[in-house]
């Protein structure tokens, strides 16, 4: 399947080239920190994206876990910081 | 054959999902409107990537599902955590969104007028929390 490598090579690609753009938007100097908390979901979201991917090129069905495990991590330090900025604490 | 064209097109979708997500929180111009772009379109991007992935390993479709329901409860839940905290916390409006929301028929305009209104109710809540 010569034409599937191909597709799946680029979307892998595309995916890890969004990922720059998706850090200029939390590296950007004079913004709030919500909006480098937007960026940094989108950065964890393109993770998850890009994680899956692999499991199809490499081919392991272990490597979607991994990917579970990535996007609880993001939910958790999304929630926390998001709490963070709104009301000073965490807990 | 079929199902691997499948999957290869949904793959597509949710690579095409992603960058309109990406494409969205560079260009919007308020915290909101980056909001309502990376909420839906990263979540939708993931379970599109992940409903073709089905398509070509069937045999990992377990871990799939369960990636894709706990995607489905944490994206939104995240997306509404970081609009609470820019509502009661930070000013996330810059100078041409409240521009455009004096005339308070815009949905900015009516969030500002509701937060100039109602006092009581973000003290009460503030000392809820306490």
């Amino acid at each position: 399947m010569a034409w599937l490598d191909i597709v799946m090579n680029g979307a892998l690609l595309v995916m890890v080239a969004l990922l720059p753009l998706a850090l200029y938007r939390v590296a950007k100097p004079k913004q709030d920190a919500a909006d480098r908390l937007v960026g940094v979901d989108m950065v964890t979201n393109l993770l998850v994206g890009i994680v899956v991917l692999l499991a199809i090129i490499e081919g392991t069905n272990t490597t979607i876990d991994i990917g579970i495990v990535v996007a609880a991590l993001s939910f958790a330090g999304t929630v926390s910081i998001a709490r963070y900025i709104s009301e000073g604490r965490v807990f | 054959m079929i199902a691997e064209v499948l999957g290869a097109i949904f793959i597509v979708i949710g690579v095409v999902f992603s960058a309109l997500g990406v494409v969205g929180i560079l260009r919007l111009p308020d915290t909101y409107s980056r909001l309502h772009a990376s909420g839906k379109t990263s979540t939708l991007g993931v379970l599109f990537i992940c409903l073709g992935t089905a398509f070509l390993r069937p045999s990992a479709i377990l871990e799939l599902l369960a990636l894709s329901i706990f995607i489905i409860f944490s994206g939104p839940v995240g997306s509404h955590a970081i609009a609470a905290a820019v509502h009661r916390g930070t000013e996330a409006l810059n100078e041409e969104s409240q521009e455009q929301g004096k005339d308070a028929t815009t949905t900015s305009g009516v969030h500002r007028n509701i937060k100039e209104y109602l006092p009581t109710i973000a003290d009460t809540s503030a000392s809820d929390t306490q």
